[in-house]
C-alpha cells in the first residue's frame, strides 16, 4: 500500500489543476495571443502574402493616420457603437420588461420569436435579404413604406440616409440576442421584492424604475460591453447592404476597411495595422468596463 | 446567435490573414518555385495526381460532373488522377491566395484579369511562351496580343469572349418615339432624353432612358457602366506601363455622359443608386419601362426577357465622340502554376482542358464560345453572330495592371459621388488618377 504525504498530494492536485485548463489555454494561446503578436509584427512590414515580407518600420502607422478614408471609417465606428449599442439595450430591455410583466400568452411569444428569430440567422443572409426588401417593387416592406408616401429604395443610395438605415437594422436584429439575456435576469429577481413595493403602494413606474432597473445595471453593463465589441466589429451587415459605400467612405466601418485591405487588395501589413488598432480600442472599452462592473453595488440574482 | 457569428466572421478578416502571414513566414514549401519543365512522370506508371482548382459557375452546381467527363480521357491517357476543387467565386480570390501562400494550392489553377499580376510578380505562375509552340500559336483564337498579360502569355482562355457587355434597347419604345437603334453617344442622349417621360399622365415619369444601377458595393459594375465608355471615348484606364491615364480628355468625357445622363438629363430611375445594375435592369428595362440598358449579354440575360410583351435588340458596335468602339468581354485563363511538381504533365492537362479534345468538350457541355480554330461554336445562339461580327472591332478584355483591384474600388466609389452630385467628372477623374499613382504600380526587381 502505497502512502501518500500531504505536501506530495497537494503537489499533484496543484499540477493536475493546470491540465484542466490547459485545453483552453492552448486554443487562448494559438488562436489568439500568438496570431495578435504575429499581427503586431506584421503591421511593420509590408507584405501581400505571396511574397516574403519586408520591415518598413512604421510606415503602415503613418499612412494609416494619413488616411482620410481610415479616420472616416473609424468615425463611422464611433457612431454605429454609439447609436447600435443603446438602441438595443433599450429596445432589448423595453421588450424583455414588456414580456416578464405580461407573463406567457401568445402575443409576448409572437413578440419573444419574432425578435430573436433574426438574432440566430447568418447576419450576411440577413443583410442580403434586407437589400432585397428594400429594392425590389414587389417586396412587402415596400408596399408597406408607400402607404406613408416613403420609397424605401431610396434608402441605400443617398449618402444622408444609407448609414441610419444600416443602423436600424442592426439595432432590429440584434436586439433579440440581449432581450434573451434580459428576460433570463429580470426572471431571476426574486418576486417578493415586486410583492412588498405593491403592498406598500408603488405603482408600476416606481417598481420598473426603484426595482427593476437598478438590479439590471450588472446586466446592462454586460449587454453594453457585449454590443460595444459586436458593434465595434461589425463587417457582414455593412460589407453586404452597401460594401461602405454609397462613395468612398459613407458607411465604412474599420472591420470593412480591414477587410478590403487584407483580401481584395493584398496589403496584409497595412490591415494588421488596421486590425491592431482597433484592438486597442476595443481592450480601452474592455478595461473600463471592468472597472464599472467591479462596483460592490452591481449584484446579479 | 448574431453577435457570437457576427464576431466570428468579422474577425475572420484578421485572423485569416493572419493565417496566411504564418505559412508565409514559415516560407518553404509555399514558395513558389519556378524550376524548368521536367519530363513527365506519366511513363512512370504509377498514378500521379494532379489538382486544379476552379470557380464553381455551373448554375445547377454539378461542376464536378461536368469536369469529370471532360478530364476522363485525359487520365486514362496520362494514368493520371485530376482533382477538383471548386470555389465560390465571393470566395475565389482569397482561397487561392491562401493556398498558394501556405504551399497547398493548385497545379493548375483559373485566373481573371485583375488577379494575375500579384502571382506574376510572386514568380508564383508559370510563363507559357517557354511551352507554347507554333501548332499552339495556330490553334488557338486566343494567342493574340489582345490576350496577353505585361506582354506574355501566363494562360490560355477557357473559352471565346463571354459576358460582353452590350447596349439592349427597346425597340418598341424606339419606334414610339421615331427613333432608331441608338449607333452613337448623342443617339444614346438623344433617345435616353425622349424616353423619359411620363406615359399615363399622372404627373410621375414611370418609363426612363436608361435603366442602370450604381449601388454596386464593390466594383464589379464597372464591367457594364465604366470600361465600355472610357473605351468608346478614346481612352483607357491604365498604359501599357501601369500608369494610370483616367484624368485624360477621353475619362473626363465618358465621365461627363454618365454624369449627364443622370443629374442633366434626368434619365435613369430615382433608385439608380441604390440599385445594382442587374436589378435597375430587371426592375425597369425588363417590364419595359425603361428605352436602353448596358447589361452583359449573357444567356441569363436574355432569358430574363423571354415574357417580354415589346420587341428588343442589342449591339456591341455603340461609338464614341470619335468613332471609337469598345465592348467589355471577359476571357478568363486556365494557369499552370509554377508549384506544380511535373509541370510538363500539367502543362498537357491545361492544353487539354483548353484545346480541341477536352475544352471543347467543356464548351459543348456549357454552351460556351470556342476558342480554337474550326471548333463548333457552343455559345449563346442569339449572341453568336453579333459577337463573331464585333469580335476584332469593339469587344476586348480589360488590361492587367498591379494594384488594379484598389484602384477599380477606388474609380467605383468616386463614380458613384460623381453621380450623386457631391464631385465634377473632371474633379472625379482626376482624384482616381491621383490615387492610383500614388500606388507603386512598377514591376517587382529581379
Amino acid at each position: 500500500m502505497t502512502v501518500q504525504t500531504q505536501p506530495a498530494l497537494r503537489r499533484r492536485q496543484e499540477w493536475s489543476s493546470y491540465l484542466y485548463i490547459l485545453p483552453m489555454l492552448a486554443i487562448v494561446v494559438f488562436f489568439w495571443i500568438i496570431p495578435i503578436l504575429i499581427s503586431v509584427v506584421l503591421s511593420f512590414t509590408q507584405y501581400n502574402a505571396l511574397s516574403s515580407p519586408s520591415f518598413n518600420g512604421l510606415e503602415n502607422y503613418r499612412a494609416l493616420f494619413e488616411d482620410r478614408i481610415f479616420r472616416q471609417s473609424l468615425v463611422n465606428t464611433l457612431i454605429y457603437v454609439v447609436t447600435v449599442v443603446p438602441g438595443q439595450t433599450i429596445l432589448a430591455f423595453l421588450t424583455a420588461s414588456w414580456i416578464d410583466r405580461k407573463g406567457k400568452n401568445p402575443a409576448t411569444q409572437f413578440v419573444r420569436w419574432a425578435m430573436f428569430i433574426p438574432s440566430l440567422a447568418s447576419v450576411s443572409v440577413v443583410g442580403i435579404v434586407c437589400r432585397i426588401l428594400l429594392n425590389s417593387p414587389t417586396s412587402p416592406l415596400n408596399t408597406l413604406f408607400s402607404l406613408f408616401g416613403v420609397d424605401p429604395s431610396l434608402l441605400l443610395g443617398n449618402e444622408a440616409t444609407a448609414f441610419p438605415t444600416l443602423i436600424v437594422i442592426e439595432i432590429l436584429i440584434g436586439s433579440g440576442y440581449y432581450m434573451v439575456i434580459y428576460l433570463a435576469a429580470l426572471l431571476d429577481i426574486p418576486r417578493s421584492y415586486y410583492e412588498a413595493a405593491r403592498i406598500d403602494g408603488a405603482n408600476q413606474f416606481q417598481i420598473f424604475w426603484k426595482i427593476t432597473f437598478p438590479l439590471m445595471r450588472p446586466m446592462t453593463l454586460l449587454v453594453i460591453l457585449l454590443g460595444s465589441i459586436s458593434a465595434f466589429q461589425n463587417f457582414d451587415l455593412v460589407y453586404t447592404m452597401t460594401g461602405g459605400g454609397p462613395g468612398r467612405a459613407t458607411t465604412m466601418t474599420a472591420m470593412v476597411y480591414l477587410y478590403l485591405y487584407s483580401f481584395k487588395y493584398s496589403k496584409i501589413g497595412f490591415a494588421m495595422a488596421i486590425g491592431n488598432v482597433l484592438i486597442l480600442v476595443i481592450a480601452l472599452l474592455t478595461i473600463v468596463q471592468r472597472r464599472l462592473a467591479s462596483r460592490k453595488d452591481n449584484v446579479l440574482y | 446567435m448574431h453577435h457570437p457569428i457576427g464576431t466570428r466572421i468579422g474577425c475572420a478578416g484578421v485572423s485569416a490573414a493572419l493565417f496566411l502571414s504564418l505559412a508565409a513566414c514559415g516560407g518553404g514549401s509555399g514558395t513558389p518555385s519556378s524550376a524548368a519543365p521536367s519530363e513527365s512522370g506519366s511513363a512512370s506508371g504509377a498514378t500521379q495526381t494532379l489538382e486544379v482548382w476552379l470557380p464553381a459557375k455551373a448554375t445547377d452546381g454539378n461542376d464536378a460532373e461536368i469536369w469529370d467527363e471532360v478530364v476522363a480521357p485525359f487520365e486514362a491517357e496520362h494514368n493520371v488522377d485530376v482533382t477538383f476543387q471548386f470555389i465560390s467565386w465571393k470566395d475565389y480570390e482569397a482561397k487561392y491566395s491562401s493556398g498558394v501562400s501556405t504551399g497547398t494550392g493548385p497545379d493548375v489553377g483559373y485566373m481573371y484579369v485583375e488577379m494575375f499580376p500579384t502571382y506574376i510578380d510572386a514568380g508564383a505562375v508559370e510563363d507559357l511562351g517557354q511551352y507554347l509552340t507554333e501548332e499552339d500559336y495556330a490553334t488557338y483564337t486566343t494567342l493574340t496580343d489582345k490576350y496577353k498579360i505585361f506582354g506574355k502569355f501566363y494562360g490560355i482562355a477557357q473559352s471565346g469572349p463571354q459576358a460582353v457587355s452590350g447596349l439592349l434597347y427597346n425597340k418598341t419604345i424606339l419606334d414610339s418615339i421615331g427613333e432608331d437603334v441608338p449607333e452613337t453617344w448623342d443617339d444614346v442622349i438623344r433617345i435616353a432624353q425622349k424616353a423619359t417621360q411620363d406615359t399615363d399622365g399622372d404627373g410621375q415619369i414611370d418609363q426612363y432612358g436608361v435603366a442602370q444601377g450604381w449601388g454596386q458595393t464593390f466594383y464589379q459594375d464597372l464591367n457594364w457602366n465604366w470600361y465600355n465608355f472610357i473605351w468608346q471615348a478614346g481612352g483607357d484606364i491604365f498604359d501599357d506601363d501601369g500608369k494610370c491615364i483616367i484624368d485624360s480628355e477621353e475619362g473626363i468625357a465618358a465621365a461627363q455622359l454618365l454624369y449627364d445622363l443622370k443629374n442633366t438629363y434626368h434619365a435613369l430611375p430615382e433608385d439608380t443608386m441604390s440599385l445594382i445594375n442587374t436589378e435597375a435592369f430587371d426592375n425597369y428595362f425588363v417590364p419595359g419601362n425603361a428605352a436602353l440598358a448596358f447589361v452583359g449579354t449573357s444567356e441569363s440575360t436574355f432569358n430574363s426577357l423571354a415574357d417580354a410583351d415589346f420587341e428588343y435588340g442589342f449591339t456591341y458596335d455603340l461609338k464614341g465622340p470619335n468613332g471609337d468602339m469598345g465592348a467589355r468581354a471577359s476571357v478568363d485563363q486556365i494557369v499552370l502554376m509554377s508549384a506544380c511538381e511535373d509541370k510538363e504533365l500539367g502543362w498537357e492537362l491545361v492544353k487539354y482542358i483548353t484545346g480541341p479534345e477536352g475544352g471543347a468538350k467543356y464548351r459543348e457541355l456549357t454552351g460556351s464560345a470556342p476558342s480554337t480554330v474550326g471548333e463548333e461554336d457552343h455559345g449563346f445562339a442569339l449572341t453568336r453572330d453579333a459577337l463573331a461580327a464585333s469580335l476584332d472591332t469593339s469587344i476586348r478584355p480589360i488590361k492587367a495592371a498591379r494594384r488594379a483591384t484598389e484602384v477599380y474600388d477606388f474609380l467605383w466609389k468616386t463614380l458613384q459621388e460623381m453621380m450623386n452630385g457631391d464631385v465634377s467628372p473632371e474633379d472625379a477623374m482626376n482624384e482616381v488618377a491621383e490615387f492610383a499613382n500614388s500606388l507603386d504600380y512598377s514591376a517587382p526587381a529581379d
